[in-house]
């Protein structure tokens, strides 16, 4: 069985030195009027470059742009598709953190690709893949506020959404993007829409043809979906472990057709589980999975810690996949 | 019930009492003299005797505008988490974590056993009541929000770590009621976003007020209370203060449906917004709720701290509630 190291989504944006806090410093500049657009780009550029060299500097196998041209995971994409307008904040979760919700105006639409240039970047900046986010439809709906008679309901507006991330995942795998990313944590709070959020979500992957495609669900336990999200056509289902044991007995009793993510590193806490500890966990159920290759990760985004901790939790990740390849080759 | 607490405790407060959440604005003298202390440019004293004639002015200002019982205004104080974590033993402050967009800030983390070891809010809040005619409330953060808001390496679990808290601020409790302080506020602002904690809550703050003999008070906001209504009236307070304003009064909708028990301090002008609102709306506002909960049980605040506002905006809309809550006496 095979494992690689791989980050999760976001990753920390700011420092305690002053080059580490360059990316804050031009975002307060450009917003006072004293840098334009091009500038702030320039600077974005250097950060995501330097993210991903201390991805790949720590061991990473599969790294992201830290998504550090993300104010968050909501009025990204909404700022770029057509009908939506970014609105106020409201809370992302049960977290301490913020995002802007969308606010729809009128029918939603795709309006020329919103990730494929950032991508380019970060791969011809990057020796190792790197993974593309997008946030699914239905957590992308639940964050819009319909001010729009048109859609009758959050149902609607997420297979309007559906249709639009399809269109981007194609343009993307279209652009040579070999891992993909759905992220869908609004799945675990209400587990019951299931039935009509995983075909949307299976939409997007089947655009994205070529490409490894992952379901992330995070901020909740999974195990009450997982015979379910085992029938989608993901090749990856990347999970938040840290909310229960049955996920484990899950997989130890009904083994996994899919490869498997191991969001295990817990990306909301600075604690930093043993390598040992966290390697036990997977091989306790390495019988029950294919060859993969399967992947060690974070339990979500770990743009809720500080950059030094981070960095910590990077190299954990890297030293769990050696001692994996190590007990199970 | 509460109004008999209130009369053994030597409080006669009038018809419907008015206060404060907690927190006000720092003049800009203060926030200058703030930086120029971090940047080892001011001694603490020279930080300190400016945050006394802050404290001093805004407690004039509760005198002038003759609120009922007042509050120090934290001038002394930066985050309401990372003032209690920098002065309890056990505590690291960790590097910046964004909260959105571009704003970050300094999250504490749990490295060891959390220990009270001497009062930390006692001297103030008795440099306030010398100063001050009418009763000073003590402020302190609550157990599960200081939980909820910093990282813990040390405990096992958030339960736990929670309970460590409250045996810390129990403490603090003590300490302030020894020196003569009668009403204390207990915020919870956290305690609405993970329903599922609910009995947590309820246990932890039960452990810092069980037996205590002074009037206690909680104030909790930004969340979705129709989950945990009315299963927090079981939190063992007196009187919950909670916001209006932005709640479309839903909130009312819930009380007529079950019964308000506890005291509440009714939140009627917004803190997030510039404009002071009139006189009128703010005792239309009060109208309602007198409409719902008795009388005798409700006192007038804003709906959270006031430090977000400029000082001239605090005043004009603590003058707006002072004016309208006269009216309707
Ligand atoms: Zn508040």
């Amino acid at each position: 069985m095979k494992i690689i190291a791989e980050n999760h989504s976001m990753y920390p944006r700011v420092g305690e030195s002053d080059h580490a806090q360059r990316l804050r410093q031009a975002h307060h500049d450009f917003d006072h009027g004293a840098i334009d657009a091009e500038k702030l780009k320039e600077i974005e550029d250097s950060y995501v470059e330097e993210l991903i060299k201390e991805q790949e500097d720590a061991g990473l196998d599969v790294v992201t742009d830290g998504m550090i041209r993300w104010y968050d995971h909501i009025s990204h994409l909404c700022g770029k598709i057509s009908g939506v307008e970014v609105g106020g904040l409201v809370r992302y979760f049960d977290t301490n953190y913020l995002v802007r919700e969308g606010i729809v105006r009128d029918r939603v639409e795709w309006d020329g690709s919103m990730l494929v240039d950032q991508y380019k970047f970060a791969a011809q900046v990057a020796s190792k893949p790197v993974k593309v986010i997008l946030t699914g439809p239905y957590t992308l709906a639940y964050f819009s506020e319909i001010d729009d008679s048109d859609y009758a309901s959050e149902r609607e507006l997420a297979e309007d959404y559906a249709d639009l991330l399809a269109r981007e995942a194609e343009v993307l795998a279209d652009s040579g993007v070999e891992y993909l990313q759905i992220e869908e944590p609004m799945l675990l709070q209400n587990p019951a829409n299931s039935s009509w959020v995983l075909p949307l979500n299976d939409k997007i992957v089947e655009a994205a043809a070529n490409t490894e495609v992952r379901l992330a669900t995070y901020f909740g336990d999974a195990a009450p979906l997982y015979d379910e999200l085992q029938e989608t056509a993901v090749d990856m289902l990347l999970f938040d472990f840290s909310y229960g044991p049955e996920l484990f007995d899950c997989i130890a009793d009904r083994g996994s057709d899919k490869r498997i993510g191991f969001g295990l590193l817990d990306g909301r806490n600075t604690k930093l589980a043993t390598a040992d500890e966290l390697a036990e966990k997977i091989e306790a159920v390495s019988d029950n999975l294919t060859d993969g290759p399967h992947s060690v990760s974070f339990t979500c985004s770990l743009d809720y810690l500080p950059r030094d901790r981070a960095r910590l939790k990077l190299e954990r990740l890297a030293e769990t996949r050696d001692k994996l390849q190590e007990v199970l080759n | 019930m509460s109004q008999e607490k209130l009369e053994n405790l030597g409080l006669d407060l009038p018809d419907l009492p008015l206060t404060t959440v907690g927190s006000f604005p720092k003049p800009p003298e203060l926030k200058e003299a703030r930086k120029q202390n971090r940047e080892g440019d001011l001694s603490d004293d020279d930080l300190d005797e400016q945050a006394r004639e802050a404290t001093r002015f805004w407690l004039d200002k509760q005198y002038e505008l003759d609120y009922d019982i007042y509050v120090d205004g934290e001038q002394y104080r930066g985050d309401m988490a990372t003032y209690f974590a920098e002065n309890l033993q056990g505590f690291e402050i960790g590097g910046l974590v964004r909260s959105y967009g571009n704003r970050y800030y300094r999250k504490p983390i749990v490295v060891d056993e959390i220990v009270w070891e001497e009062p930390i809010t006692v001297d103030w809040w008795r440099f306030a009541q010398d100063y001050a005619d009418r009763p000073v409330k003590g402020m302190l953060t609550g157990p599960y929000t200081m939980m909820d808001w910093t990282f813990n390496e040390h405990y096992p679990s958030r339960a736990e770590t929670a309970r460590a808290f409250a045996a810390a601020i129990r403490s603090e409790v003590e300490a302030l009621i020894e020196a003569g302080c009668k009403i204390i506020q207990i915020d919870e602002p956290a305690c609405s976003v993970r329903h599922d904690e609910m009995e947590l809550v309820k246990e932890v703050v039960g452990q810092v007020v069980e037996g205590q003999d002074a009037y206690f008070i909680s104030h909790i906001c930004y969340g979705e209370f129709e989950k945990i209504y009315p299963d927090m009236l079981e939190i063992p307070v007196d009187n919950f203060d909670l916001e209006f304003t932005n709640s479309d009064l839903y909130l009312l909708d819930l009380f007529r449906d079950d019964p308000f028990t506890k005291d509440l301090s009714f939140g009627a002008v917004d803190v997030h917004n510039h404009r002071v609102e009139s006189r009128e709306v703010v005792r239309e506002l009060i109208e309602k709720v007198l409409d719902v909960v008795p009388r005798e049980q409700i006192w007038i605040s804003p709906d959270c701290g006031l430090k977000t506002r400029t000082v001239n905006e605090a005043l004009g809309k603590m003058e707006v509630l002072a004016e309208a809550t006269r009216e309707l006496r």
